[in-house]
């Protein structure tokens, strides 16, 4: 049993639910520079003002509402075989988080090696590697940047001076900086194709969208729904949803199911089983950063498989017997190649590790 | 001082110098002061992103540090460390330079935070594992030392005096050591860590600091026109030039030894540095500018014969070298930033940073206000300090402190 799913059960044994309140008062949040400014102007001159200061910088738990993950160490792990590039994941945090226009938490680097045929094409999907030994959170002089419940590195909007610190101590350029009004290119009124489509400003009308034209308001269950100018912002394997007993939006979305979440503390987790069975990588794990994002099974990876030539390779059934896939059943197929693909997936319906977002959801919130 | 100095034409120099200081500082602030509206009230942080998240601001706030530092270390080495006596009617100059350069460099950091108004934070709630608070807190204690040193100049207390300029030593040390770690640290920037940047702005902040002894020295010092005063002047001059050529030996050995390996993700950057888009600002204001043109003076005054014209070559090296100097820490943190070898591509990216108009009106404004601050300071600590020290003909350096 996860840790997670103990300490809710213990906590539901007390009586207690878990506080899904928001993670910050929003009568406390600036909503912008010029507000902290406001409140800045209004705090100096009086004692009780710095007094007050002083008190607002220790009065938030940065674990409030994430006490059931207490004594986890959450991970991601990335299947990059299974994962096709398809950026679903990209996509589906840029929606989850609302992020401003060139901003992705989850992002991805690619890269192609050689020639047609012997060509190899790599797609590495990429997001906050949530360090165990994290340089950002390091460097940040307010501890706005900070570890809470399961090793997630989280930011505090209210707590950030924007010294931009961490960007530079971050080896993967995870963090983002916010310069300027978010979402202020939804304020032209340009069309797009004149006289035929409608403009950003008419789209936001229409859906009437705050800031964006689809907003998730959820996203304000932990920080902010949308950040402002001179903070920064980066992933927080999508604490709102943990919050809530969901799995992140990348691991949700993810139509191949690359993207396994759960607890490395927990032995039975899917994300244990499969680090123990597959050599994982790690980006830069040189810089000593112990980063906790892990990918197994490099696409085309010379190490695994026979030098390919562009077709499929002889498939060893040994690698990937207890490997899960889908239930689609093509054995009989005319095809060659679509018969080694289900014959890849035949040998996994034995599987013995199932990480499905049903199984990795009952492993961590029980 | 020297028995031909005569007080009043210094005092009546120092009132020049004085009108000059405030008169371009507060230009310089007025001409600037648009820059600072706009990133204060409108959020405007120029060319600045979330690739380039430094630049010209942070380059700025170095370079003032460097100064501050090595300014104060350079006097106290030559002053007690050498016994040059005669330095000490430079001292409240020396210290007063100091604190200018030092809110010239909180100024500009200021700046630079997308949030400054939330800097309380670093004061109420500090993280002290984060090496930016320890530079805040140094900064905050080293100038309580130059106010108190001031203060003490005012009132003629020399023990204290001598006594603050012993704890400004492991303050200022320890600010250059920080300064150079901060950036040393962070293991995502090569560059920066390869630099070993603590050592190298210690021996930067010397090269800097001993301009600006000299600088001031020709400034401000009384006996103006006496032989004494040049020959001190000639000896600060030779302190600077082995500064120089220090400095010189540690950027050549270092660059060799970056590059010496290839390992692309220094060398590459290195390259681009010296033979890329912008290498004309390492080549024309860093090298030719800031070394080239003062190491040339300070050699060829060695063979004039008027006193004068070495006192011309020695302020203009002095002058040229501190003003140039900007470009060392310029040339360290945007380069490092700018560039950045991607491993899994094998290949420098390069991100595009050239400060936009408002970052440079803000320095405009930052540099006025060093202007002015110094102004303030010249009325307040630097003519009474004069006046009770020069008042009688024939009063000595000895004295005088
Ligand atoms: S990947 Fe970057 S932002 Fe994320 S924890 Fe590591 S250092 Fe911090
Ligand atoms: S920008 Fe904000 S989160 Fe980043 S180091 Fe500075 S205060 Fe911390």
């Amino acid at each position: 049993m996860s840790r997670f799913k103990k300490n809710s059960e213990e906590k539901q044994r007390n009586g207690d639910r878990i506080d899904e309140t928001k993670h910050q008062n929003s009568a406390d949040r600036e909503s912008n520079g010029g507000i902290s400014r406001r409140d800045f102007f209004k705090s100096i001159g009086a004692g009780a003002a710095v007094a007050g200061m002083a008190t607002s910088c220790t009065r938030t738990d940065p674990n409030e509402g994430l006490e059931d993950l207490e004594g986890t160490n959450l991970v991601m792990v990335i299947d990059l075989q299974r994962c096709t590039g398809c950026g679903g994941c990209d996509i589906a945090c840029k929606s989850e988080n609302n992020l401003r226009e060139g901003h992705f938490w989850s992002h991805h680097i690619t890269h192609t090696t050689g020639e047609f045929p012997n060509v190899r094409y790599e797609y590495l999907p990429t997001l906050c590697n949530h360090c165990e030994n994290a340089p950002c959170e390091k460097a940040c002089p307010t501890s706005a940047l900070h570890k809470v419940n399961g090793g997630v590195t989280a930011h505090d909007p209210i707590k950030c001076i924007g010294c931009r610190a961490c960007i530079i101590n971050c080896p993967y350029g995870e963090v983002h900086a916010h310069f300027g009004e978010p979402h202020s290119e939804w304020k032209s009124e340009d069309e797009l194709i004149e006289g035929v489509t409608g403009s950003p400003k008419s789209a936001l009308e229409d859906t009437g969208g705050n800031g964006v034209p689809y907003y998730n308001p959820e996203r304000e269950n932990f920080g902010e729904g949308n950040r402002y100018h001179g903070i920064v912002e980066k992933c927080d394997f999508c604490l709102h949803r943990l919050k809530e007993k969901k799995l992140p939006a990348c691991v949700k979305r993810c139509p191949t199911d690359a993207r396994i979440f759960g607890d490395l503390n927990d032995p039975n987790s899917s994300v244990s089983r499969v680090l123990a069975k597959y050599r994982p990588f790690r980006r830069m794990e040189h810089l000593g950063t112990q980063p906790k994002v892990f990918y197994v099974r490099s696409f085309n990876s010379a190490a695994d498989y026979p030098q390919t030539k562009g077709e499929l390779a002889e498939m060893d059934a040994e690698r990937i017997d207890d490997w899960k896939f889908s239930d689609i059943d093509y054995l009989e197929a005319e095809d060659p190649q679509t018969r080694n693909i289900a014959m890849l997936m035949n040998a996994d319906r034995q599987g013995k590790i199932d990480h499905s977002k049903k199984a990795q959801e009952e492993q961590l919130f029980g | 001082m020297t028995e031909t100095a005569s007080a009043s034409k210094y005092m009546e120099r120092t009132t020049k110098q004085y009108k000059y200081a405030l008169t371009a500082g507060i230009l310089a602030m007025i001409i600037g002061v648009y820059g600072v509206f706009r990133v204060l009230v409108l959020g405007d942080l120029g060319a600045l992103s979330t690739e380039v998240p430094w630049g010209l601001w942070v380059g700025l706030y170095e370079y003032f540090v460097l100064l501050e530092v090595g300014a104060v270390l350079s006097f106290i080495l030559l002053r007690y460390g050498a016994g040059i006596k005669e330095l000490s009617n430079i001292g409240p100059i020396i210290m007063l330079t100091a604190l200018a350069a030092l809110v010239g460099a909180l100024v500009a950091i200021f700046h630079d935070l997308g949030q400054p108004f939330r800097i309380w934070r670093t004061f109420l709630a500090p993280d002290f594992g984060s090496l930016l608070t320890w530079m805040i807190w140094l900064h905050l204690g080293y100038s309580i030392i130059l106010v108190i040193e001031l203060w003490a100049y005012r009132i003629g207390r020399k023990d204290i005096v001598e006594k603050m300029a012993y704890v400004s030593v492991p303050f200022g040390m320890a600010l250059i050591a920080i300064l150079g770690s901060f950036l040393s640290v962070a293991a995502a920037r090569p560059l920066w860590n390869d630099l070993l940047l603590p050592v190298v702005y210690l021996i930067s902040a010397f090269v800097i600091g001993s301009g600006v002894v000299l600088l001031q020295y020709l400034m401000f010092a009384p006996g103006r026109g006496t032989t004494e005063y040049g020959m001190i002047a000639v000896r600060l001059g030779r302190w600077f030039f082995a500064w120089i050529l220090f400095g010189i030996f540690t950027a050549f050995t270092i660059s060799l030894v970056m590059t010496y390996a290839d390992v692309p993700a220094t060398a590459m950057i290195l390259k681009e540095m010296f033979t890329g888009e912008f290498a004309w600002t390492i080549w024309v204001f860093h090298v030719g500018l800031g070394i080239g043109v003062p190491i040339f003076l300070l050699l060829w005054q060695e063979h004039f014969e008027s006193l004068r014209n070495k006192l011309i070559a020695l302020g203009a090296a002095s002058g040229l070298m501190v003003a140039n100097f900007l470009m060392v820490p310029m040339n360290v943190v945007i380069p490092a930033l700018a560039f950045r070898y991607d491993h899994v591509r094998d290949m420098l990216v390069r991100f595009d940073y050239f400060p936009k108009m408002v970052e440079w009106l803000v320095l405009v404004f930052v540099a006025g206000l060093v202007l002015v601050i110094f102004a303030i300071g010249i009325k307040l600590v630097i003519k009474p300090f004069y006046k009770a020290t020069i008042q009688m003909p024939g009063i000595s350096a000895e004295q005088a402190e």
